[in-house]
């Protein structure tokens, strides 16, 4: 499987701030691979140093295993749709796709036609871009991303605006593209759960630094399972699981808004009979306890902790 | 590449808003200047006589139209005056068109869709001038057969051969220092990613030079003379003269053969630093 994107050591300094701290990342071909991170983690900054709109400060980067002068001709194979679509408001969808049909030197009109067909923006007729709703241009900018069947897609928060429906016709369209075509995809998106219905590979970003890059196989295996206590006071509770049980490895969730908390332990998953009693026993009120499996943002939440 | 590049902004540019805008502004100002050349006793002027003459025709700074020593046998160069007093508007169409094609794709963020494919956006801007140069100069062209015809007819007068051949150089020497004026508000709303500061520029230096200029008349400062001498709208005030004082179309040729270039350069070294958010 050949490398599409690979990064080693990218770096993206604004004085003294890094927007990007020495990022390796690898995708291979045909991989759909989500960059996670909250508003300001360096998503978008490293999606721009990828599609050259800005410069790195330090380390490389290579496309389709092409680095240094090769890089511009490589960008050729790329779609991208980064942050907000950007379009021509004076002109109807079927020419703005036109527009940049010519400009990439792709034959034949019906091109045109195909991209709008898909983003579902064939009927617009002569209606001008400006008249359009948030969601149509954000499939107008993704129309344009396809345009050409490109063979890597970088896509910036593509499904901002979008309703569930055509959220579930682009996760459609991007696996299909990956699976048939050989397509990789490369999105980058704060939603979590929206990525978990079709990436294959993750790479999860804080304060510009990769925490972690894994498939979604091996994303599942450590979303694992915890043993949950509702307590009304996990002050005290805490207190008795290190002094009377030696237990130190749990962390406390805050019930926002309501007294109590959540004391949430990753071992001693068989022993929440003897640790109930124990807290009973000390007067703590244990108001439920179960056994789960950790949400993809809370693993996400934990990562970003333990950073 | 390059080609598409062209085609594509061509074919956006043709489908734009702005560009029936400008029609119509041209239409308009065309009506209006015939209107001026129609109505007997009305006289154009922004600017005015310096005092000296040739030929018994009075030499002007700025731009003076419809103001004949003898109407019923007007001088060739009193034509000339009348055909082209308009160049105080078009100075800033053509300015405005020019940044208006060359910053579009910037602001609405199309730029950066062309520079993830890989494109140079030194091309792409280049691609902009071009474009920019070929319609202000189809325009500008069109603009002064037009009131020229509308003045020949409104007086009467027939041009030679060689008359016409004069006519072609002044207005392609008004045109080249209005094309400096463009590369120099665009460079500028390159520079600060705002029209208004192009604008705004563009106002400060056309009415600012008119004062400096009658200033400096008493006081003949050396740094004046100096600041004018690389002001554009300085040089397109004085190209009225150029038939009489014919050391004014070396300057004005010296002036625009280096600020072309320089303007140019300055915007291609911009482009090869920024980057795009």
């Amino acid at each position: 499987m050949s490398t599409v994107v690979q990064t080693t050591g990218l770096t993206k300094r604004y004085g003294r701030t890094a927007a990007l701290d020495e990022v390796d990342i690898t995708v291979e071909a045909g991989q759909i691979y989500g960059l996670i991170g909250q508003n300001g983690a360096g998503k978008t900054t490293l999606i721009r140093l990828l599609t050259g709109l800005a410069r790195p400060s330090g380390g490389s980067l290579s496309l389709f295993e092409d680095s240094g002068a090769g890089l511009n001709l490589q960008r050729r194979r790329i779609g991208a749709l980064i942050e907000s679509p950007a379009l021509t408001l004076d002109l109807t969808a079927e020419q703005n796709i036109e527009a940049i049909r010519i400009q990439r030197g792709i034959a034949g009109r019906h091109r045109t036609r195909e991209a709008l067909e898909v983003v579902g923006l064939q009927d617009t007729g002569r209606k001008k871009v400006r008249q359009f709703s948030l969601g149509m241009r954000q499939r107008l900018g993704l129309g344009i991303a396809l345009l050409g069947d490109p063979e890597l897609l970088i896509l910036d928060e593509p499904v901002n605006g979008l309703d569930p429906m055509w959220m579930a016709t682009v996760r459609t369209e991007l696996v299909r593209r990956a699976r048939q075509d050989g397509t990789t995809v490369m999105i980058s998106s704060h939603l979590l759960a929206e990525l978990d219905l079709f990436a294959t590979h993750y790479g999860f970003i804080h304060r510009g630094r990769l925490l972690a890059q894994m498939s979604a196989a091996e994303l599942h295996s450590r979303c694992q399972h915890t043993l949950r206590i509702d307590v009304a006071d996990p002050a005290a509770a805490a207190t008795v699981l290190e002094e009377e049980l030696d237990i130190r490895t749990f962390r406390i969730a805050d019930d926002a808004g309501a007294t109590g908390g959540q004391v949430i332990l990753a071992d001693h998953l068989d022993q929440a009979s003897r640790i109930n009693s124990a807290l009973v026993g000390r007067g703590v009120e244990v108001r439920g306890i179960e056994t789960r499996g950790a949400s993809l943002e809370e693993f996400f939440a934990d990562l970003v902790k333990g950073a | 590449m390059f080609a598409n590049i062209i085609r594509c902004d061509w074919y956006r540019l043709v489908r734009s808003r702005f560009l029936q805008i400008t029609v119509i502004v041209f239409a308009v100002v065309i009506g209006l200047f015939a209107l001026f050349c129609t109505s007997g006793n009305s006289r154009f002027s922004f600017g005015g006589p310096t005092g000296n003459t040739k030929d018994g025709v009075p030499l002007i700074d700025g731009f003076v139209g419809f103001a004949y020593v003898d109407a019923a046998h007007p001088h060739f160069w009193e034509i000339m005056y009348s055909a082209t007093c308009f160049t105080v508007i078009t100075l800033f169409a053509i300015s405005i068109t020019g940044m208006i094609i060359t910053s579009t794709d910037d602001l609405n963020g199309t730029t950066k869709l062309a520079v993830a494919r890989g494109n140079s956006q030194t091309l792409m801007f280049v691609s902009k001038v071009i474009l920019a140069v070929l319609v202000t100069g189809v325009l500008w062209v069109l603009h002064n057969l037009v009131t020229l015809l509308i003045t020949l007819s409104q007086m009467d007068f027939s041009l030679t051969g060689e008359q016409w051949s004069a006519w072609v150089k002044f207005i392609g020497l008004s045109y080249l220092v209005q094309l400096v004026l463009m590369l120099l508000a665009s460079w500028l709303v390159l520079l600060t990613r705002s029209r208004v500061v192009g604008f705004a520029v563009l106002v400060v230096l056309t009415f600012g030079t008119i004062i400096v200029t009658a200033v400096n008349r008493e006081l003949d400062s050396q740094v004046i003379n100096t600041l004018l001498a690389i002001d554009p709208v300085w040089h397109l005030y004085r190209i009225g003269r150029a038939w009489a004082e014919t050391q004014i179309t070396g300057q004005a040729l010296l002036f625009c053969g280096v600020a072309i270039p320089v303007l140019m350069a300055a915007s291609i070294i911009h482009l090869r630093s920024r980057e795009l958010s």
